[in-house]
């Protein structure tokens, strides 16, 4: 089922939590709700489910106004962060739980295959019978999980969903959730506040930044591709650095940069991430922006190489193979030279 | 390794000396010894009193002293007032904890201000409020006596005024228990088809049904033993408007000690039994949420 939200306004007294958001999700499709604390997502995401009224707008559910339709009535698998789940019934009993109150109840015998079935396929056979509170975090979520499937959801929604799990549960669940989906092909959609996770596991991720969409792309995109300097600071590192503008046009020390596209703007800054800092030590041609070393980890797959500008003094960071950074052999108070094999330049600073 | 991690620095507290919180063994004992002997004297002896007084003269004058129809009568009215006071109050406060808890609204903090209001004013003004609405003289006296409707001194107003001291009870203990449950549990069951109904049976009855019936026993004890606003409202018609604890009061005020004894051992023995569910409760409680 696809889902659709139409100029989904949202505030609460003076805050805006949502402010005109437009989405579009397709069927089957596996979207995250990606941003920072307070960005709205988690509050999109509720209005969706229908568990929170949004001020303007509407929510459409394939193509059909779905905006007054109770929550019980959409047919959405609700994943909460703190799973939720009901804490005075067994697993057996919380993931039947959506069955059992239906107004046509499934006989017994068709509640208890679906529950087995569901056990079997959250990969928790066996543990029927326990109660929440003698489960683990990991195994708690995935009963929520099952319970949501129970119903046969038209669209998933999952609420921060592995937030509260250390982080190699995570990882682990974070695989799990995308094999469930290509298994069952069940439009999903997830709020994280988690870069990692949303471009690990999404299909698109949907970037939010302050009651708005900041971006909608597919991981790659959002990544290579970041529209505005806050996505190009969420996803992944990045560096920040102070651009000259004046008659000749833009550059960074004595780097040029492609003129900015609209006339009349004054102030730009650059974004590079770190990996896509070369350095050397004799400047070699082209033009290359001098720098001092400051600090090296050479830790890791990678090595990483704390530099400051000379001309200015901005910090930067550079992540370089660990066979460049052998050859380079560089130590901390040298002076190098930094390339930048791709900078993104917005206006504004 | 593990086999470290499984023995944490707990024993080294146990043994107590070792521990940097304890004090000496001698500040301990004393504090303890000044806190049982304060709780001797004036909760023990007192108690102890009572059944000694009730049993002075032998069992079958404590006996006795039940066989008076005006002490039943007092029992049968204690009874019946906390019969209906209970079960409204319950349900009461169950609704004021849901509608406080799950919703916002405005006034919120009003209402919960109002849920304590029995428990800040004393219970004789409890009692007054309903003499001056409902009393001869009162607001909707002069209607009532043309209707041939009696409320005070009569049976109602000893309800009214047992159901107004009580209320807080139930809502009070449900409260903080729902809160800090949140409404996760009652958003999930929605969300997977539950209807209103449903979500209150299914989820957030069995909850709270441990402080529930905590909430209950403390109500059905107060209900049972309140003097001061039942005092008021009553007019202390023997056989018919006494409860048990006026009752023990007229018998008192009649030096009859004994049967005054025996009626306070009654509600002493309701006391004991309250304390002892309650605890036991309260161990459920806790383990099992």
């Amino acid at each position: 089922m696809s889902i659709e939200a139409r100029n989904i306004s949202r505030h609460f007294g003076a805050f805006t939590a949502l402010d005109d958001i437009n989405l579009k999700i397709g069927t089957g499709e596996l979207v995250s709700l990606l941003g920072p604390s307070g960005s709205g997502k988690t509050t999109l995401l509720r209005i969706i489910a229908g568990l929170e009224r949004s001020d303007t707008g509407s929510v459409l559910f394939n193509g059909e106004d779905a905006t007054l339709l109770p929550v019980r009535e959409r047919q959405v698998g609700f994943v909460f962060q703190h799973y939720a789940l009901f804490r005075h019934m067994s697993v057996f009993k919380n993931i039947a739980f959506g069955l059992n109150v239906r107004s046509e109840r499934p006989s017994k015998a068709a509640i208890r295959d679906k529950v087995r079935s569901l056990l079997s396929l959250v990969q928790l056979e066996g543990l029927e019978e326990r109660y929440p509170n003698q489960l683990s975090g990991g195994q708690r979520q995935r009963v929520a999980l099952a319970r949501a499937l129970a119903i046969d959801p038209k669209v998933l929604l999952l609420d921060e969903p592995f937030g509260a799990l250390d982080a190699r549960v995570r990882h682990e669940l974070r695989r799990w959730l995308r094999q469930i989906h290509q298994s069952l092909h069940i439009t999903t959609l997830f709020v994280t506040h988690d870069q990692d996770e949303a471009l690990e596991v999404a299909d698109r991720v949907v970037v939010m930044n302050q009651a708005r969409i900041e971006q909608i792309g597919s991981p790659e995109e959002i990544y290579d591709h970041p529209r505005t300097p806050f996505v190009h600071e969420f996803l992944g590192k990045s560096n920040t650095l102070s651009v000259k503008v004046d008659s000749g046009g833009a550059s960074v020390g004595a780097i040029a940069l492609p003129p900015p596209a609209a006339g009349g703007v004054h102030s730009l800054t650059a974004y590079v991430r770190p990996h896509q800092i070369g350095l050397s030590r004799v400047p070699n041609g082209t033009p290359v922006l001098p720098v001092k070393v400051t600090h090296i980890h050479a830790a890791g797959s990678s090595a990483r190489v704390d530099l400051i500008r000379i001309d200015n003094g901005e910090e930067l960071a550079a992540e370089i193979s660990r066979e460049d950074f052998e050859q380079l052999a560089l130590t901390v108070g040298e002076e190098a030279f930094a390339r930048f094999k791709k900078i993104q330049v917005y206006p504004g600073g | 390794m593990p086999r470290q991690l499984q023995n944490p620095v707990r024993p080294a507290v146990a043994r107590g000396a070792a521990s940097p919180l304890a004090e000496p063994a001698w500040v301990r004992w004393l504090l303890i010894a000044a806190a049982l002997g304060f709780l001797a004297l004036f909760l023990g002896l007192p108690l102890a009193a009572v059944f000694i007084e009730a049993f002075r003269k032998g069992v079958s004058t404590y006996l006795a002293a039940f066989e008076d129809p005006d002490a039943w009568a007092a029992i049968k009215l204690t009874l019946l007032t906390a019969g209906i006071a209970v079960p409204l109050n319950l349900v009461f406060g169950l609704a004021a904890a849901w509608c406080i808890t799950k919703f916002d609204f405005r006034g919120k903090s009003l209402l919960i201000t109002f849920i304590d209001l029995p428990f800040a004013v004393s219970p004789v003004i409890s009692g007054l409020i309903y003499v001056l609405l409902f009393g001869a003289q009162g607001w909707f006296g002069p209607w009532l006596a043309a209707h041939d409707i009696k409320i005070i001194f009569a049976v109602p107003g000893i309800v009214l005024a047992s159901i107004f001291v009580t209320f807080p009870f139930v809502a009070r203990e449900l409260i903080p228990l729902m809160q800090s449950q949140g409404s996760d549990e009652e958003e999930a069951a929605v969300s997977l088809g539950a209807t209103g109904w449903q979500t209150f049976w299914h989820v957030t009855l069995p909850n709270v049904r441990w402080a529930l019936l905590y909430g209950v026993i403390l109500c059905n004890a107060r209900a049972m033993g309140e003097f001061g606003a039942v005092s008021v409202v009553s007019g202390h018609i023997r056989g018919k408007t006494n409860t048990l604890p006026l009752h023990v009061e007229i018998l008192y005020n009649e030096y009859n000690f004994v049967a005054a004894f025996a009626c306070a051992s009654l509600l002493a023995f309701l006391a004991i039994v309250t304390l002892v569910l309650k605890s036991i409760i309260e161990g459920r409680h806790l383990s099992k949420p």
